[in-house]
């Protein structure tokens, strides 16, 4: 190849240190002219060697989508945020399990979020993520009304640092609600259906597995 | 009897600033509801109730029927099998009651949970259709409920994890050179000696080009050139209008002295008179 290792190495951390936005391997590959165009894998292999060296430092090299960008290492967060006057936002759980719902099941309509919350969707929430461009309209689902549907973006990946959706926390099985097991069993019989609900006094209470 | 006075009977009291501990803001934006719910599972009685006081701090700890239910449940091992429809329905009118106060738009969502615990109930009220045995076996109508909880229980969980992420400006910052910069330094490059040069070429030429304008009081007015005028007709009757100024007075000479012309014309203390429209004006005073 045209260029060694060390001076692609260098032409890639320069491309990236002025790069507000995250640089795909094909962005680095266009800068070169055409003769002398290095193929992906050695772009990938500076960009390999780069990380590495960075490892022991402050700032670290991290892929997002299918760009790469340099950021500061999330240990150092505390001192950062001293030196900034701006406190970092923080935002209610309504608006954090609508995200991770629009996240995890997009694309959605807002009736879908409003069925898995329990609560109508507020306003306010989609402003807020649509304004922050986390979230975005990708259509219209194909009944009636049309309700928009909503998905994630690129930015929802470049501010939570997820190199893509499958890099989202895995969504674990809880643990099953106590004797809703035993339901279906409870239903099957009619005796233990009857004593299930049998109307004396004592089934008006609520029952505690104490 | 009211549902204070239920409480109250039970022996029980919860400590409303316990509750108002955990929960930092009660307007749903930032709450602590790990350390609401814990400070209420300490205090909650063998009963569903709480007085409607300390719910007022709790339901704004909530997001929703589904969130209130299932903490219910996992705190309280609660059985859905039991549910106590008949005093889960009076709990709910007392929540529904107090969030009217709070938040009307909250209210429905909680009606239309105790309304689905009511149907719930009914439908287990009724024996099982015995005739159907050969056909699908009968969905148990708490299974969907069940499933709802569930479903949201884990994205409950899922909202967690994703808010403890790290996250740009607060738990990562970017490094990078700002372009604005950049595109600045980017056409700095392009400058040569030459164009240096002739720029600084360029400057010095408008600076010799450049006339400043002295802005002086002016020397003239009208009210001096009537005098003057007035003064001149006293030694002679008449004056032609040429003698009212030097020729180096320029044209503010001329205008001040025709202007104190029509002055002295106006207030009817000379005339003008002209042979024809070639000879020149002459000026006289008036009898």
């Amino acid at each position: 190849m045209p260029y060694s290792l060390s001076e692609l190495k260098n032409i890639v951390e320069a491309l990236l240190l002025t790069s507000e936005i995250p640089v795909s391997i094909s962005q680095i590959r266009n800068v070169f002219d055409e003769e002398d165009r290095p193929d992906e894998l050695d772009v990938e292999r500076a960009l390999l060697e780069l990380q590495r060296e960075n490892d022991n430092r402050g700032i670290e090299i991290r892929k997002i989508d299918n760009g790469y960008r340099i950021q500061s290492r999330e240990e150092y967060a505390h001192w950062i945020q001293k030196l900034s006057e701006v406190r970092p936002r923080r935002y209610s759980r309504a608006l954090m399990e609508t995200l991770a719902i629009i996240a995890y099941r997009q694309p959605v309509t807002r009736g879908d979020i409003e069925n898995i919350r329990g609560v109508s969707v507020s306003t306010e929430i989609m402003r807020t993520l649509l304004n922050n461009e986390w979230i975005r309209q990708t259509g219209h689902k194909q009944v009636p009304g049309r309700p928009a549907l909503y998905g994630t973006t690129r930015k929802f990946l470049e501010y939570f640092s997820l190199e893509s959706l499958d890099h989202l926390p895995v969504i674990e099985d809880v643990e099953p609600l106590e004797n809703l097991d035993n339901i279906s069993l409870v239903m099957q019989g009619a005796e233990d259906l009857d004593e299930g609900i049998e109307p004396d006094a004592d089934s008006d209470r609520v029952a505690f597995d104490h | 009897m009211s549902l204070t006075k239920r409480w109250k009977s039970c022996g029980v009291s919860l400590e409303l600033a316990d509750i108002a501990e955990g929960v930092s803001s009660v307007n749903g934006e930032i709450i602590d509801f790990a350390e609401a719910a814990e400070s209420l599972s300490r205090e909650i009685p063998e009963d569903l109730y709480v007085p409607p006081e300390a719910l007022e701090v709790i339901t704004t700890g909530f997001e929703g029927p589904l969130d209130l239910l299932l903490y219910l449940i996992r705190k309280n091992k609660f059985n859905i099998v039991d549910i106590p429809v008949a005093e889960i329905a009076n709990q709910y009118a007392a929540y529904i009651d107090m969030m009217k106060k709070i938040r009307l738009d909250l209210a429905g969502n909680y009606l239309a949970m105790a309304a689905t615990l009511a149907q719930i109930k009914s439908r287990m009220l009724l024996p099982p259709r015995q005739q159907d045995e050969d056909e699908e076996e009968e969905i148990d109508p708490r299974a969907e409920l069940a499933r709802r909880l569930q479903e949201y229980e884990q994205f409950k969980i899922v909202a967690e994890s994703l808010n403890l992420r790290p996250r740009l400006g607060r738990e990562f910052f970017l490094a990078y050179v700002e372009t604005e910069k950049l595109k600045r330094f980017e056409t700095m490059q392009k400058i040569e000696l030459d164009d240096l040069m002739k720029a600084w070429k360029n400057v010095l030429l408008l600076a010799a080009e450049e006339k400043f304008v002295l802005m002086e009081r002016e020397p003239y007015s009208v009210k001096d050139r009537v005098n003057a005028i007035l003064a001149k007709l006293r030694l002679r009757n008449q004056i032609e209008f040429r003698e009212l100024y030097e020729p180096e007075e320029g044209a503010a000479g001329v205008v001040v002295s025709f202007l104190a012309t029509l002055e002295l014309i106006n207030t009817r203390v000379v005339t003008a008179i002209q042979a024809d429209a070639e000879s020149p004006i002459h000026l006289r005073l008036r009898d």
